[in-house]
């Protein structure tokens, strides 16, 4: 017997309640996305057909278009700053002392923990005097102060995995440390690297504080975009972007889900 | 074995902490040199005393009780004369004028005519120029920010103010809004914790209990609203609410609404409310989840055939057991919802604004740093207040899991 089955019955009342929430998060987005197709400019229902028309705006306006390539661009930068950068922090914390390790972990955390307008509102400060702001690299060090927490996470538990017997049994095969890296670590890390790499991409396409505080107009991104367009006349356009945005969001999302699945049988199987 | 260690320790302790370095460099230059600098401009008062170093030098024999002497306004005509109308006066001007409204004209024009004064009769000439040189008040603002730190920007994100003796005192009622500010951040965040709770307690119930392949599938109907990017869902929510929106059109298109009656259902406090409680509630519903999960329902069961009535079962044992995650959800729901600034920028009314609103606007677009740094130290210690508060709970929460 499991335990749920032991619980008392959840009653009709308990069942009508949960799915009437369940419907209030998932029917806004699920009714409003299917009216970036509808062929004319207005919200609402019945559409009279199915149009790409706010697609093809959407990829070819130049705006949007430099919106996309700017989130492209900060988005890869995030992961190429934040994923080495996560992966050596877990490495270095997996080998601290327990107290060490729980001070270590507290401060490389801490971006979690302090609202993004402090943040940002503290980078605009210092960035305008060192000539970051206005730059794409200062938002990609931006979203990487708020990426490299959750890739530490996802590579201390992957660590937390790791048969570091196999280092060992490299090293004493002769490989040098590098070696050993990228021919036995990184490959069983691989998952927790990916599920990182994922993870750092989405939180910077998704990110607008950041973007609104530290971006010019040469750097907008599509989250920037969004908010000028939501904050003066919300149009379809901005629902084609969004459905696009959702698509990379909960697709990567939901690899990483699959990933992590994948790592925990790994595990289990190893066990 | 101890010259072994003496020889090597040193070197492997260095190599150990050596992938450290990236992560600490980031977030130096990223995250506390900024926080540091939040700090620095909420207290830092340099401009006067860049802007005006001779007015400044000479007030410091003065007492403040009678106007200044000629030998004061002489060296304010040396500072106004000397930088003309560079920036560091400027500077000084906009920074007297937070103090009093129409100081930064008088040091303005005053600067533009500087050369023209006559430098013998400085006090007489200035104050013929313009009275306000006769005010004593504008030279008590000038000598009483000759310090370079000041409290000016804390005491007026409390709505206070310094009189010219120096006592403290509330600021005018006109001018108090940032008290005001702070209470709606409070109460906003407070009322989406108390939603998301209602809405989040028994649905979790339902996930923990349910059949496991109902409650994944009912899990992913939380999880995957919860990765939908944020102004993804904002905008949905206009979409459906503003006044031509979806539900407005469907209840004109129903016949319950006429045109031009259209229901006001964003843009204002309601409107705020959904929208905020509808990001946030995945962040009540999922630790709730996991603590609910593991409650064991033998309990709850040895109180049924103890002879408690299911309600009593409830409230005496399972309600308990669950208060752990109780407690992280409605910490991490208000913590988030207190430093929220992008939805109620974009779905509240203009009476809805929490802080972060303010330290936005002061901080990029009236570029007062100094107002904007003190606001967000004030809302940066609140957060961390909170974190001290209940961390022992919340990591008590994270060993339940």
């Amino acid at each position: 017997m499991t335990t749920s089955a032991q619980t008392p019955k959840l009653s009709l009342g308990l069942w009508i309640f949960t799915a009437g929430v369940l419907f209030f998060l998932f029917t806004p987005v699920l009714i409003a996305l299917p009216l970036s197709f509808n062929p004319d400019p207005f919200f609402s229902y019945p559409i009279r057909g199915i149009s790409l028309r706010w697609y093809e705006n959407f990829l070819f306006t130049d705006m949007w278009r430099s919106a996309l390539k700017n989130s492209a661009i900060v988005g890869f930068g995030t992961v190429g700053v934040s994923v080495p950068v996560g992966i050596l922090a877990a490495i270095g914390l997996s080998r601290l002392g327990p107290k060490v390790r729980a001070l270590g972990t507290a401060f490389i955390l801490a971006p979690m923990i302090v609202p993004v307008v402090i943040t940002a509102l503290g980078m605009y400060f210092f960035f305008s005097k060192v000539g970051l702001t206005n730059s794409l690299f200062g938002l990609i060090l931006g979203h990487s102060v708020l990426a490299t927490p959750f890739v530490v996470l996802i590579m201390s538990a992957t660590l937390a995995g790791y048969d570091h017997s196999l280092t060992r049994a490299s090293a004493s095969l002769g490989a040098r440390p590098l070696r050993t890296f990228l021919q036995v670590t990184a490959p069983i890390l691989m998952p927790g690297i990916a599920s990182s790499a994922i993870f750092a991409f989405v939180t910077s396409f998704d990110e607008v504080v950041m973007v609104v505080f530290l971006a010019g107009v040469d750097q907008s991104t599509l989250t920037r975009e969004m908010w000028k367009g939501i904050r003066e006349d919300i149009n379809p356009t901005i629902l084609a972007v969004a459905m696009f945005m959702v698509l990379v969001s909960v697709g990567g999302l939901s690899l990483l889900e699959i990933l992590r699945r994948k790592l925990e049988r790994d595990r289990r199987s190893a066990a | 074995m101890s010259l072994h260690q003496h020889a090597f320790n040193p070197m492997q302790r260095y190599a150990r902490v050596l992938p450290l370095v990236p992560a600490a460099l980031l977030l130096c230059f990223a995250f506390l040199i900024p926080l540091g600098s939040i700090l620095f401009w909420s207290v830092s008062n340099d401009e006067i005393r860049n802007g005006l170093p001779s007015t400044v030098k000479a007030l410091q024999q003065w007492d403040g009780r009678e106007l200044p002497e000629e030998t004061i306004y002489r060296a304010l005509l040396v500072d106004l004369a000397t930088s003309g109308s560079s920036s560091a006066v400027s500077v000084a001007a906009i920074r007297a004028n937070y103090e009093r409204s129409g100081f930064r004209s008088l040091i303005g024009s005053t600067a533009r005519n500087a050369r023209r004064f006559d430098q013998l009769n400085a006090k007489n000439s200035l104050i013929q120029f313009d009275s306000r040189w006769g005010d004593i008040e504008i030279w008590r603002i000038i000598a009483r920010n000759s310090e370079s730190l000041t409290s000016y920007y804390y005491l007026t994100a409390l709505d206070l103010q310094q009189t010219a003796k120096g006592q403290i005192e509330r600021a005018p009622a006109d001018k108090r809004i940032f008290v005001n500010a702070f209470f709606r951040t409070l109460s906003i965040s407070m009322s989406v914790t108390v939603l998301c709770l209602f809405l989040g307690y028994p649905v979790a119930f339902c996930l923990a209990h349910a059949d496991p392949k109902v409650a994944n599938v009912l899990l992913a109907l939380v999880i995957v609203p919860f990765w939908t990017p944020l102004l993804v869902r904002v905008a949905a929510w206009i979409v459906l609410l503003q006044r031509e929106g979806l539900i407005n059109e469907s209840l004109s298109f129903l016949g319950l609404l006429t045109r031009g009656h259209e229901l006001q259902l964003i843009y204002n406090r309601p409107g705020l409310l959904i929208a905020m409680t509808h990001v946030l509630l995945p962040f009540m519903i999922l630790p709730l989840y996991s603590v609910m999960k593991n409650i064991r329902s033998d309990l709850t069961r040895a109180a049924n055939s103890l002879g408690a009535k299911p309600w009593r079962a409830f409230l005496d044992v399972y309600l308990p057991l669950s208060m752990p995650g109780v407690t992280t959800g409605a910490l991490l729901v208000f913590i988030t919802a207190i430093g929220y600034y992008v939805t109620p920028e974009l779905v509240g009314g203009s009476g809805d604004q929490m802080i972060s609103h303010f330290i936005a606007v002061y901080g990029t677009e009236v570029a007062n740093w100094g107002q904007a740094a003190a606001l967000g130290t004030l809302l940066l210690i609140a957060v961390l207040f909170l974190y001290v508060l209940y961390f022992p709970r919340m990591s008590a929460s994270m060993a339940v899991k």
